[in-house]
């Protein structure tokens, strides 16, 4: 079966002040139907302009792209019309018309398919009981909490029933709480509806919460893509590890290894936890003989629902013995030892 | 209020009608057609949705031209035309076609200016919803900046019926040609004075109406 989206060696071009900007940089990416793909990169990595190529907001400058099998590029307006009428997309900013209610909104992509009002009705209120807005359909978008207008944003995106929904930033102007909730709500589209979502964000945690896949997009090219997890627990590139650092904050940096070892007079070592080796550091470190493992700093968490993180120990002992157990645990994990002085470890 | 024994009143109310006919035609025509080339000029700028630097240019120049020109210059420099289409050079009918021209224009301005400052993430909404571009002009652009564009049209009649007093130097009849023939041609400030006021009473009565579609458009 034909991916959902399919771009093949795509660029966009912008006539920059001081000449050309690449916006997008030969990007080739299949998004699988089904699938929730997260695109994460700083501001002005190109990861919106992408998006926006993907419906036609915007027009590449070479390449092609496929959406659900129909070539986007290179298409006349009207014809762009009728793609962007079968993808949905939510801004940032939610981008509610404020001169309507909740009701008139969600009905609005449905007046543009020629839907009847009796057909906009019904499915309308199909959506509001979805998305949990019932009793809000008489009221304008200014009434609404921001969780509450993107939530108004999701069901207006999905009126037509499309099979892929844009999320550009989704999450990006709500507070923690609320991000979490319209993630939620992102999963059920996904689960519930079987709608492929491409996910734009700069927020990792969104990624790790969220999606099954994600490319990781820096001036204007993908430098790393791949499954959550396997990305997670293995970055190849430096901006990889950055935005994972952010969501894991497993890792101890430098200043806080200074104080750790001020505290614990034992050797420090930091042990990755992944799915394979969770079960199996417990025991090797409770059945070392003569050593004493203390957890000092640490963090694991789900990633694609399944346990990602890193701790680190004070290990008290005489030294053979330690190195002894540091053997076991290598075979199981990654284990990085902090030395006090860099020679010692060179 | 007398000059010499004749009352003055039904003159009055005769040339507050002329005015009102004169406003609201103005109003009318000046107001569509000040519309439609607001929109014209909104749409074609860098990134509008029927962007296009020359047309967008030439409307600029044009707007430019006319809306600087005194309107009591304006109104006897266009009179030929005037005569070739309203057929007369004198009275109220023959201000209507100089009013809406000179209306259209400063309306334009003023339509580009509300629209200019509309959140364009609701366009781009509507474009990734399928939306054609005429459909997202009347449904999109239009309601979501009507408030601003009420209290636009608001000051624009105000503009317009100080325009149609300058119709007195074409004898066009109406508020302004009555306070100049009867009052200042006379020496008799009353009738000025009272002619003042009517036409304080009416623009405050075209400013209170405005206000209150405003307000209810705007929901606050």
């Amino acid at each position: 079966m034909a991916a959902m989206v399919s771009l093949r060696d795509v660029s966009k071009v912008y006539e920059g002040a001081s000449g050309p900007v690449r916006a997008v940089d030969g990007v080739s990416l299949e998004i699988e139907r089904g699938d929730v793909f997260g695109v994460i990169g700083y501001s002005g990595a190109g990861k919106s302009t992408l998006v926006r190529l993907v419906n036609g907001l915007e027009t590449a400058s070479s390449g092609e792209i496929l959406v659900d099998g129909t070539p986007v590029t290179g298409r006349s307006e009207r014809h762009l019309r009728d793609v962007r009428a079968r993808i949905g997309f939510i801004f940032q900013q939610f981008n509610l018309f404020s001169s309507r209610t909740v009701a008139a909104n969600i009905g609005y992509p449905l007046r543009v398919a020629r839907w009847s009002k009796a057909d906009r009705e019904k499915r309308v209120a199909e959506l509001l009981d979805f998305v949990g807005l019932t009793d809000k359909a008489r009221q304008y978008p200014e009434q609404l909490s921001g969780g509450q207008k993107q939530r108004v944003g999701i069901a207006r995106a999905l009126a037509t029933s499309p099979s892929l929904l844009l999320a550009d930033e989704a999450t990006s102007a709500l507070d923690p709480e609320t991000t979490r909730d319209v993630l939620d709500l992102l999963r059920r589209v996904n689960k519930e509806l079987g709608v492929t979502i491409v996910v734009i964000t700069h927020e990792m945690s969104v990624v790790s919460y969220l999606c099954h896949k994600v490319a990781v997009m820096e001036h204007g090219k993908v430098v790393e893509s791949g499954n959550v997890y396997d990305l997670f627990a293995a970055p190849r590139q430096e901006v990889t590890r950055r935005f994972i650092g952010t969501a894991l904050h497993d890792l101890p940096r430098p200043d806080v290894l200074a104080r750790l070892r001020a505290r614990h007079p034992g050797r420090l070592v930091t042990v990755a936890v992944r799915e394979s080796s969770a079960p199996v550091l417990d025991g090797a470190l409770r059945a070392a003989p003569g050593v004493h493992a203390t957890v000092v700093f640490g963090g694991i968490t789900e990633v694609g629902s399944r346990p990602l993180g890193s701790l680190t120990y004070a290990l008290s002992g005489d030294d053979p013995q330690i190195d002894a157990l540091l053997a076991t645990l290598r075979r199981h994990a990654e284990v990085i030892e902090h030395d006090p002085r860099d020679e010692v470890s060179a | 209020m007398t000059a010499g024994s004749n009352d003055l009143w039904p003159l009055l109310w005769q040339s507050l009608g002329e005015t009102l006919y004169m406003v609201s035609f103005a109003l009318l025509f000046g107001g569509v057609a000040g519309l439609l080339l607001g929109l014209a000029l909104y749409t074609t700028r860098a990134g509008g949705l029927f962007a296009h630097r020359g047309v967008n240019a030439v409307l600029n120049v044009l707007v430019n031209i006319v809306r600087p020109i005194p309107f009591i210059i304006f109104l006897t420099a266009i009179q030929p035309l005037t005569i070739a289409v309203s057929g007369t050079s004198y009275g109220p009918r023959s201000m209507i076609f100089p009013m809406s021209l000179m209306a259209t224009f400063a309306t334009s301005r003023l339509v580009e200016q509300n629209l200019v400052s509309l959140d364009p993430g609701v366009v781009e909404a509507a474009r990734a919803m399928g939306a054609g571009r005429m459909r997202i002009i009347a449904t999109v652009i239009v309601p979501e900046a009507l408030g601003p564009l009420i209290l636009g049209y608001t000051f624009l009649f105000v503009g317009i019926v100080d325009m149609s007093a300058m119709g007195s130097a074409v004898s066009s009849g109406g508020l302004g040609s009555f306070a100049i023939q009867y009052g200042y041609n006379r020496f008799n400030y009353v009738v000025t004075w009272v002619t003042v006021a009517v036409i304080v009473v009416l623009v405050q009565l075209g400013q209170l109406l405005g206000n209150t579609l405003a307000r209810r458009v705007l929901r606050r």
